[in-house]
């Protein structure tokens, strides 16, 4: 097991290492932290990059997670700008690409994810940018401030949303194009993108679904425009790609941990290689919310690409090094800010064969509640919190819902959450 | 002693009102005839708790954008994504006076 004074090296200083450290220390961990990213900067918050950054309405000050002082204070080291390349589960060792070798008692994995790429012709054009690192988003900020108007995002995630919603709020002209009927219809289903049709198309956005980017084009190198698979024209100062995200899974594979759509892990954030854990973006980790509602014990494999699931999963490595026998059970949620409203999503419905509705949807206040055999699965609030608060606790108790109160527009559904919970 | 913030009336039961202490904007709310104060501005981004949910019986108000509740007492943050305290503050009523005495933690 684990040692208590042994030296913790964490690769990946961002959302999960970051937690992981800060937990440990915490627990009252007293041996060594390493934390090694690739990236120049300070740890910072990743949800701004597709928002308040690209806007310029706040620089990185505003949101990096602490200051240089914080690590010194706490004895965690920090090596900035250094990749692994590679890991040796028996010498117990990890390798910079620069050749330099490191020694850990426990290694924690936390190497998130990088974009997915369009594979299209003109795709190495200049002004094509992705925003998943600090410096993607700075450099979209930079030339959108000289001046770039036209904006095309590709893709209509969460990511790609946000980030034509930021930008067609600060007046600029922005085309967003989803391959499927409606933006994050993938994750919400078919008739809250319907909902997202609307909202974009009120917004000024230009919307084109059911297609993708077949070509990017340009004039001296720089992209000029992008080209649909039906053959439409997306003029373009910038392209920002926003599709998907692939999990750097590659320094868990050479460590010989069992990669599945993931690195798989226990509930304590484990490894099938001893001391080497795995969390955040890249952990497939067991969960009660794995299938829908919260069933009994039964718990399936996720990999979820959230904030929260990745402070938690730092929380939870940290606590397992520690000696706990906590192990990490949390509800997964997260939030995506879009014209104003923060969408709110608590539970991890991948099927469900019932929606209810509540609140008024025209003033962007409204809550959908996703159900599978009479059980809460998920949910999406705006604009509504006292239905969220209660969302996460009728989730969380995985308790039978009575179907009536919760179409019932006048019941207090946190009330009702609070009277069956146990 | 305190600071003067306003009258006992301008603050009934069960409701959040903002005043302005040493600069700051802070969130007064009565429940069940006590006063508590917090900072107004959320710890995590930017978004007022006086905008927000007050859960009187769980002496907590909640930011009404990503929805972090803080609990009245000490400030703390019941659950992400903010993971700083907000400032709490001792608020007094003197003969229908309010007041702001001073900040109790140390957010
Ligand atoms: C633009 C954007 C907006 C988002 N908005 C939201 C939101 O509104 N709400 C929400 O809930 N979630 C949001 N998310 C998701 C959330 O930010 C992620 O789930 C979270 O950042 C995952 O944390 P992580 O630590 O696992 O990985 P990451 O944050 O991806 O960090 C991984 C780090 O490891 C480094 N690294 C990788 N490989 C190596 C290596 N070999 N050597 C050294 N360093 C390495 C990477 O450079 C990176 O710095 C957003 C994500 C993005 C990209
Ligand atoms: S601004 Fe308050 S929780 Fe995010």
């Amino acid at each position: 097991m684990a040692t208590q004074r042994g030296k913790v090296v964490i690769v990946g200083a961002s959302m999960a290492g970051q937690s992981a450290a800060v937990e440990l220390r915490k627990q009252g961990y007293d041996g060594e932290i390493l934390m090694v990213s690739q990236e120049e900067h300070l740890p910072y918050d990743r949800p701004p990059l597709s928002k308040k950054i690209i806007t310029r309405e706040w620089d990185f000050e505003k949101i990096k997670l602490k200051d240089a002082d914080f690590y010194s204070e706490n004895n965690i080291q920090l090596k900035l700008g250094h990749q692994i390349g590679q890991v040796d589960p028996v010498a117990k060792t990890i390798t910079t690409v620069s050749m330099e070798v490191i020694g850990y008692d426990v290694l924690i994995l936390a190497t998130g994810g990088r974009p997915r790429r369009l594979d299209v012709p003109g795709r190495d054009l200049d002004g094509i940018h992705q925003v998943l690192e600090y410096s993607d988003s700075l450099r979209v900020a930079e030339e959108l401030g000289a001046g770039a108007q036209r904006v095309v995002v590709v893709g209509g995630g969460f990511i790609g949303a946000e980030a034509a919603a930021a930008l067609a709020e600060h007046g600029k002209d922005v085309s967003l194009i989803e391959v499927s009927p409606s933006p994050m219809s993938y994750a919400l289903g078919s008739e809250v993108g319907d909902v997202f049709n609307r909202i974009f198309k009120e917004e000024g956005v230009t919307l084109d679904t059911k297609t993708t980017i077949a070509s990017y084009h340009g004039a001296d190198g720089r992209v000029t425009h992008a080209k649909s698979f039906d053959g439409k024209v997306f003029e373009a100062d910038l392209v920002i790609e926003c599709v998907g995200i692939l999990p750097n899974v590659e320094l868990a594979e050479a460590a010989g941990c069992r990669v599945d759509n993931g690195v798989v892990v226990d509930g304590f954030m484990r490894t099938n290689v001893e001391d080497v854990y795995a969390i955040g973006d890249i952990a497939r980790f067991p969960s009660h919310y794995a299938d829908g509602p919260r069933n009994g014990e039964a718990t399936g494999l996720v990999r979820i690409e959230h904030w929260a699931v990745a402070i938690g999963h730092g929380a939870a490595a940290a606590r397992s090094i520690c000696g706990s026998d906590d192990p990490y059970d949390e509800l997964p949620w997260f939030w995506s800010d879009q014209f104003g409203v923060t969408y709110n999503y608590a539970g991890h419905a991948t099927t469900w064969d019932q929606t209810v509705w509540r609140g008024d949807v025209g003033e962007r206040k409204f809550s959908v509640f996703y159900l599978r055999e009479g059980r809460l699965a998920g949910a999406l609030c705006a604009g509504r919190p006292k239905d969220f608060r209660a969302a996460k606790k009728l989730l969380s108790d995985g308790s039978p819902i009575d179907l009536e109160v919760l179409a019932d527009p006048d019941s207090d559904l946190l009330k009702y959450a609070k009277s069956v919970s146990s | 002693m305190g600071t003067k913030v306003g009258k006992s009336e301008e603050f009934p039961e069960g409701e959040v009102r903002v005043v302005e202490y040493e600069g700051r904007k802070v969130c007064i709310a009565r429940v069940e005839g006590a006063l508590y104060g917090v900072d107004n501005m959320c710890s995590h981004a930017e978004a007022y708790l006086s905008e927000g949910e007050l859960y009187a019986e769980d002496l907590e108000i909640e930011c009404p954008l990503h929805g972090s509740t803080f609990n009245l007492v000490d400030g703390e943050p019941q659950d992400l994504p903010a993971s700083e305290p907000v400032r709490a503050y001792e608020v007094v009523e003197d003969s229908d006076e309010v007041e702001i005495v001073k900040q109790t933690n140390d957010a």
